[in-house]
């Protein structure tokens, strides 16, 4: 059984420079997301 | 022209972001230097937490590490000392230059819902791992991460190790986009120089170089997963007592002093006893708990992050698994390191100090008798043999690459084989079929002896299921074929005859109710939810926005499945076949 190649090689772009447009909304998700995850944490250690 | 010849070879840049703790920071490390002693020419940066970029830092072959200052950037928003707003712009001058930078791929280890937005922002020709669309809807990038999404971190049994399978992801990206390696690459990626630690006068003279160090690090990120420190001291006074030529030194964070104190308490030893017990608890910071683990001969410890520092610097585990843990993942990487769990349950206290010993003293004299002395006996020999049906002990082994790698776990005791490692066996091998096009023969693990009525219960109960489950995921591919067919032959997806459109909608409704039956099958029958989890992620996954290559994309998910529940269904009637009654020739029975 040979295993699929387009499965395994990832998400391939050929101008990745021009990937992202909305550079700053992604940004603030990252920020709320890691956020979200330091709450429960702190929630822990206390 | 093989890789091997074309030199100078162009750097391939690598970002690899691994924002969880130390534990996964150690085995990513493992991973990248598999695929570094493979290809010279990966550049390596490592962006990581700051509280945990210690050991990537002191590693000579990482170019850079990225430090993501995560205390300093929430900590004032989450005590209310300053609003997001203005996180967001110091997250933003953060990652500027990481987006000025090209990246040839971006690697997220992470596998967190976070992590995934940072490995959407990043720039890069190739990206494994979770990422985000530029929908900001979350994406798996490659197949090893719906494996994650889809059965690691959805609880179902697997036995390919978490090291494995990062160094699997990445290497198998490398040869498709860059060629094969320029090397064999057999050579271990551990040993006792993987890390140039900065070590000052004093941090050399901790203790008696000429001793034998054996090493406990006393607590674990989560209280289950550890013992109480007078467990630990019944361990360490047999120890000391048996043992003159062995010196034990206590590991921990500051957070360990009272469990260190009430350690030396519980020893109850002599004065010239005592002073073979050393606590370096809360007085080591990264280089200094490195350079000690790499000197001491064993080190014991529950799940907790020194089981892969000892890993990384090839010094020998002695894990107890105890508590919520998953061993086959995240135990002790390289050969010879022994992991003791209980028989039954997970409670600390199912795990008893003396079982625990007597186990370590037959590994630490493995030199002596050569393993010629079955575990077994040597317990007998220990007057210990009532304890040996109480637990559970595993030695870690590197398989040969011809067959297929990685690290597993010998049984040392023979006990039957209850049916939730045979199914992380069986989805082991499902992965392997899946993703790298390599498979063992069916049931090679497993022998006659192993299979006990429970598991043959068990597994009659599972033969239904799977039966359903194969012929729903045979059903949807059909179908999945149909839609890509008809829609094919319509020249638009929006504009088509009544005929054509009602034909569609009933493909589709069809499509719709095997995934529900899928999914209801995976709730109802526990072991089906590999299959149901993962449809949900491969379809989550789908990129297409025609029909027709929808078609084609479902379908080709679908056979995935059908092709996973039929490994599945091979190893069911292996397994059924192994246990039947043989008939014995007289002749064998009077010889």
């Amino acid at each position: 059984m040979a295993a699929d190649t387009t499965l395994l090689q990832g998400e391939v772009s050929e101008s990745p420079e021009q990937q992202l447009t909305n550079v700053e909304e992604m940004l603030a998700a990252f920020l709320k997301s890691l956020l979200q995850e330091q709450q429960p944490e702190r929630q822990a250690k206390s | 022209m093989s890789a091997s010849q074309q030199a100078p070879l162009k750097p391939i840049r690598c970002l690899v972001i691994q924002l969880t703790r130390l534990g996964d920071t150690l085995q990513s490390l493992m991973a990248l230097r598999a695929a570094k002693q493979l290809y010279p020419n990966l550049e390596i940066h490592f962006l990581a937490r700051e509280r945990f970029a210690a050991a990537a830092k002191r590693v000579p072959w990482i170019e850079s590490v990225i430090t993501l200052p995560t205390d300093t950037l929430l900590g004032p928003v989450l005590r209310g000392e300053k609003e997001e707003k203005q996180a967001l712009g110091d997250l933003a001058r953060w990652f500027a230059p990481l987006a000025q930078n090209s990246w040839d791929m971006v690697v997220n280890w992470s596998y967190s819902d976070s992590s995934s937005y940072l490995t959407g922002l990043v720039p890069a020709r190739i990206k494994l791992g979770y990422t985000r669309r530029n929908d900001m809807t979350f994406a798996n990038a490659d197949g090893w991460s719906h494996y994650m999404q889809a059965i690691v971190q959805g609880g179902v049994q697997q036995n390919i190790h978490l090291t494995d399978i990062l160094t699997t992801q990445l290497l198998t990206a490398l040869q498709i986009h860059f060629g094969d390696p320029a090397n064999e690459g057999n050579a271990p990626v551990t040993s006792k120089s993987f890390f140039q630690l900065e070590l000052g006068i004093s941090d050399l003279a901790w203790g008696d170089s000429t001793r034998k160090w054996i090493g406990i690090q006393l607590g674990a990120g989560n209280e289950s997963k550890t013992w109480s420190p007078q467990r630990w001291a019944t361990l360490g006074r047999s120890i000391i007592k048996n043992h003159p030529e062995h010196n034990i030194v206590l590991l921990g964070g500051k957070e360990d002093a009272e469990r260190a104190r009430e350690f030396i308490q519980g020893l109850d030893l002599s004065g010239s006893e005592q002073r073979r017990v050393l606590s370096l608890v809360g007085e080591t910071d990264f280089d200094l708990w490195a350079s000690v683990v790499s000197r001491c001969q064993w080190v014991f410890a529950g799940d907790t992050a020194v089981v892969h520092l000892a890993s990384v610097l090839g010094t020998r585990v002695f894990n107890l698994s105890i508590g919520p843990v998953r061993w086959s993942e995240t135990g002790p990487y390289g050969n010879g390191h022994y992991v003791i769990a209980p028989r039954n349950g997970t409670s600390p206290d199912e795990l008893a100090p003396e079982a625990v010993y007597a186990a370590w003293s037959y590994a630490s004299s493995e030199w002596a008798h050569r393993r010629q002395v079955t575990l077994d006996h040597h317990f007998t020999q220990m007057g210990a043999g009532e304890l040996l049906g109480k637990i559970r002990v595993y030695r870690s082994k590197i398989r040969p690459s011809n067959d297929g790698g990685g690290v597993v776990y010998e049984s040392m005791v023979r006990q039957p084989l209850s049916f939730d490692p045979w199914m992380g066996m069986v989805m082991g091998h499902i992965a392997r079929a899946w993703y790298c096009g390599w498979v063992p023969p069916v049931g090679s693990e497993i022998s006659r002896e192993m299979i006990s009525p429970e598991l043959i219960k068990s597994l009659r109960e599972l033969q239904d299921s799977s039966g359903v489950m194969s012929k729903l995921c045979l059903q949807a591919t059909r179908t999945a074929v149909q839609l890509k067919d008809r829609s094919s032959k319509l020249r638009s997806d929006k504009v088509m005859n009544l005929r054509d459109r009602d034909d569609l909608r009933n493909i589709g409704r069809e499509l719709m109710e095997l995934d529900t039956l899928i999914e209801r099958l995976g709730k109802t029958h526990a072991p089906m939810l590999a299959f149901s989890q993962m449809s949900k992620v491969l379809m989550h996954n789908l990129q297409s926005a025609q029909l027709s290559e929808m078609g084609k994309e479902s379908a080709s998910c679908y056979r995935q499945l059908y092709e996973g529940v039929s490994i599945l269904s091979e190893w069911l009637k292996h397994t059924l076949a192994l246990a039947r009654p043989v008939a014995i020739r007289p002749k064998e029975l009077n010889p």
